[in-house]
């Protein structure tokens, strides 16, 4: 038997130089990581630079297993539910991302990235083919949506409908259902179309008042309307004047989304960056500050933020409009043509995106649900795709 | 009681034993209590100030928190190898014949005293400690054992006394049943109060009259759910007669909270099991080790600073400050590297384990209070090497701030500049790369988890035939929890306890519950 425990307690010089390995290494690491964290990458590839700065992109969209491509490339490190991704390492320049997935539309914008700054973008991509819940006056005793046979069916040529429907011979209801959801949607259709005939009704009452006032100021326009419908949510406002639709940041300066905003304003940068729109937009809105108490340019950290966005209505005439449910960042908008998703942000360009083809329809959202009635049928608008 | 010519001088002084500030008087009682007031206004101004960096400041707020992070990493991997390094003595040192190793010595005049304060615990618990104390291998006729029991528990503690008196007093050299008076002005109801007036009572009825040499002495306070291993006394009387200056040393095992693991649930267990890893790590690190919960040491320094304070709260780790104070200094505790076997806390639901738990560790915390105890006496005692005080200071004040600050920082407040910074930080590639960059840290830091819980496996006692052989997977994966228990159990009660102190609502001594349905 040894006198001793073979296993002798740390001696304190072996404790003393794995706690001068530890400060050492403290001492190392701590400079590379805060650097590497603010975007400051070792060059290998060059010889003439050692050090190069990068910034970041995050891209983000509602569509769970999204592809996200930078420059035509996949993004393989996305996060938790596949839906949005930070792209790192990108030198500064411009870069093209789209989202895409199979039977969505795609995505595309086209954005700067600058050194140690991330750039943000949100995607979103609309059903390719329409998703439709058709809504029937009368249903079959085993839930069957009823389409009378005189009745066109070619509504759903180009459109996926979720629920099943039965072709009636016979316009007898008498072994029908009466379906209470087609009552209260009507219902809604009803004073939704009413409340708008009032609204331009009103709104012509009020550009003729205006037109032959007397104490108009001159440096407004004679033929200027006012402001017509306003819908406001999460500090946005949406508004039409002069037949145009825009969004308005109602907040507090530091809360506005970053696309209301560029990085630095001038009229070579902004251009080159977020396109001429956005810079004559600044320009605007510069202008407007003077006469225009509600136009302003916010200046948010080193960054230069609008108040407001033209939203795009491809030249066609705006019928209706409302945030997309559940965003403040898209816009809901009834074209001549048919139903669209239209994006707040408009660096690069508005990327626009039809939910529902076809003229004459009326729109209305109820509980975040989106209804169309086209030719007397009314369906729920999915803006996702439908698995059944 | 106490005769202060037996005291050392410096243990003669008014405020020796002070408890808290509302004890002493004038400007000693305003420092005392600026004392009491630094450990909490330093860890709420740390939460604080890292709220207000990121609020206001987010960059240096991140550049703080990466800093952080990566020490943290560094802090874990330095304990990870003090564990597994303590790990392998430990097994060696169980795997040792230590009565074989004990037999070069001349110590047949040692004797072990062995205290055992209990409350309101079953005869269950006490018998089993007992049987524990009987199974050792060593000469009983030299242990005296004294059960101490409490008047302020009422009958049923006396019946368990008496009880077990009859049942193992036999066994035993002698089997001493002192009962604590309730009441006594002056004194906190606790273990402290108990066990000193045990130690008088055994001083006075059995060490002076069968002439007992105090030198000769070895006092072990247990808590009343210790179990020994066999060769707990041979370890330590290994330890006393190679100690350096052995009447000058207290003794630490290494307690194991694994008496009722395999009933125990989750949360308690890890809590247990992170309990016992941190005293192997300070095992390895004996110059920071203070003693805790069951531990040894002579009679003689016991009686020299008249035992335990009994009017505070943490006595266990103040006996060793009290020592450490009174000897100038000249004072030490070796790590005896053997386990003794404890309960985990376990309440008979799981609400109430969680409960338990919680007031344990806030109990354990307050030993915060020692950290006033320390500074106030190192001001005093100037015989005390001024190298060494500064050391004990900084490490204690360490100690107690990064037991609050370090878990919250890292789990909560890491992420503070993402949600709080200004929209300047927002944009930035630091706001990104941080919760990232946090995250993988910790990621490598849980590494050092797995060492746990490859050691837990290794200290179960054997396995209950009802268990299933799945739940060593459960065991082994349970460790995930450890993020959520260094805050709910370790930082929170801790923050709880430094905001009494700080606020001057002094804490009284709970006793914790225990529940066993094996032995």
């Amino acid at each position: 038997m040894t006198p001793i425990p073979d296993v002798q307690p740390l001696s304190r010089t072996h404790r003393k130089i794995v706690f001068i390995l530890a400060i050492v290494l403290f001492s190392c690491t701590v400079p590379v990581l805060v650097f590497h964290a603010m975007g400051y990458r070792f060059d290998f590839s060059s010889s003439d630079t050692n050090f190069k700065k990068v910034g970041g992109m995050y891209v983000s969209s509602d569509i769970d297993d999204v592809g996200i491509y930078v420059d035509d490339q996949l993004v393989e490190d996305m996060r938790v539910f596949q839906n949005a991704a930070y792209i790192q390492n990108l030198e500064s320049g411009m870069y093209q991302i789209h989202t895409q997935k199979e039977g969505l539309q795609t995505w595309v914008k086209e954005l700067p990235v600058f050194a140690h700054y991330v750039t943000e973008a949100q995607g979103f991509n609309m059903p390719s083919v329409p998703q439709l819940r058709l809504v029937t006056e009368f249903m079959t005793g085993d839930n069957a949506s009823v389409i009378f046979e005189n009745a066109t069916t070619t509504h759903f040529a180009n459109a996926s409908t979720t629920n099943t429907f039965f072709v009636a011979t016979s316009t007898a209801t008498t072994s029908y259902t009466y379906n209470q959801e087609y009552a209260f949607l009507e219902q809604l259709f009803a004073s939704s179309t009413e409340k708008r005939l009032l609204t331009e009704s009103q709104n012509e009452i009020t550009e003729k008042s205006f037109l032959f006032s007397a104490d108009l100021p001159a440096t407004t326009s004679l033929a200027e309307p006012v402001a017509t419908t306003t819908k406001h949510w999460n500090d946005v406002s949406l508004y039409e004047l002069n037949d145009e639709v825009y969004a308005r940041w109602t907040g507090k300066p530091d809360d506005v989304p970053h696309y209301f905003c560029v990085s630095g304003i001038g009229a070579t940068s902004t251009e080159l960056y977020y396109g001429s729109h956005v810079y004559e937009a600044f320009e605007d809105e510069y202008s407007a500050s003077s006469t225009d108490t509600l136009s302003d340019v916010l200046v948010v950290a080193d960054r230069f933020c609008r108040t407001q966005i033209r939203i795009d209505r491809l030249w066609q005439d705006v019928q209706w409009f409302d945030f997309f449910p559940g965003s403040r960042d898209h816009v809901l908008m009834q074209l001549q043509d048919g139903l669209y998703v239209v994006e707040v942000d408009d660096r690069a360009w508005q990327n626009t995106q039809m939910l529902y083809s076809g003229d004459y329809l009326e729109v209305l959202l109820d509980g975040g649900r989106i209804f169309v009635k086209d030719h007397g049928y009314i369906f729920e608008v999915f803006t996702e795709l439908q698995t059944t | 009681m106490e005769e202060p010519s037996h005291l050392l001088p410096y243990a003669q002084r008014a405020d020796f034993k002070v408890g808290r500030a509302t004890e002493l008087s004038g400007n000693d009682r305003r420092f005392y209590r600026f004392l009491e007031i630094i450990p909490g206004v330093a860890s709420w101004g740390t939460l604080i100030g890292v709220l207000w960096l990121s609020n206001y400041k987010p960059f240096i707020a991140a550049y703080f928190i990466i800093g952080f992070a990566i020490y943290w990493v560094l802090k874990t991997g330095f304990l990870s190898y003090h564990l597994r390094y303590n790990w392998k003595r430990l097994r060696h040192h169980l795997s040792l014949d230590w009565g074989k190793m004990i037999e070069r010595f001349e110590f047949g005049h040692l004797y072990q005293m062995v205290i055992l304060p209990f409350y309101e615990e079953s005869e269950e618990i006490v018998n089993a400690t007992l049987e524990s104390l009987a199974a050792v291998r060593y000469d009983k006729k030299s242990i005296i054992v004294v059960l101490a029991a409490e008047e302020r528990a009422g009958a049923g503690a006396q019946k368990v006394a008496n009880a077990m008196k009859e049942k193992w007093g036999h066994k035993f050299g002698s089997f001493l049943v002192t009962t604590h008076p309730a009441n006594v002005p002056g004194e906190m109801a606790g273990k402290g109060s108990n066990a000193t007036y045990a130690a008088e009572q055994a001083r006075t009825l059995l060490l002076d009259p069968h002439g007992i040499r105090y030198n000769h002495t070895l006092v072990s306070i247990f808590d009343i759910d210790t179990v020994l291993y066999p060769d707990y006394f041979n370890c330590l009387v290994w330890h006393f007669m190679t100690a350096e200056k052995p009447l000058k040393t207290s003794f630490q095992p290494v307690p194991i909270f694994n008496n009722n693991i395999w009933e125990a649930p989750a949360v308690a267990r890890v809590v247990a099991m992170s309990s016992t890893f941190w005293e192997m790590v300070q095992q390895e690190r004996p110059e920071r080790m203070a003693t805790f919960s069951s531990h040894s040491m002579s009679f003689q320094a016991l009686y020299e600073v008249g035992y335990w304070q009994s009017n505070m709260v943490s006595e266990d780790s103040r006996i060793f400050w009290n020592l450490l104070i009174a000897n100038d200094g000249d004072y030490r505790t070796v790590p005896l590297s053997y386990p003794v076997s404890m309960d985990a806390n376990v309440a008979p639901t799981l609400w109430g384990t969680i409960k338990n738990v919680y007031r344990q560790h806030r109990r354990w915390t307050y030993g915060v209070e020692n950290f006033c105890y320390i500074i106030f006496h190192f001001t005093r005692n100037k015989k005390i090497p001024l190298r060494k005080r500064i050391v004990i200071g900084l490490q204690q004040a360490e100690g107690y701030w990064s037991l609050v600050t370090n878990p919250i920082m890292l789990f909560i407040l890491g992420w503070a500049p993402i949600f709080l910074g200004t929209q300047e930080f927002h944009q930035t590639v630091l706001s990104y790369n941080l919760p990232i960059m946090v995250r993988d840290l910790l990621m490598i830091a849980m590494f050092g988890l797995v060492i746990s819980s490859i050691i837990s496996l290794t200290m179960l006692p054997p396995r209950p035939k009802e268990k299933s052989r799945l739940k060593y997977i459960v065991l082994a994966v349970q460790w995930i929890l450890v993020p959520i228990t260094m805050i709910v159990f370790s930082a929170i009660p801790g923050l709880d306890a430094q905001t009494r102190l700080m606020l001057g609502k002094y804490m009284g001594f709970w006793v914790t519950p225990k529940t066993r349905t094996h032995t």
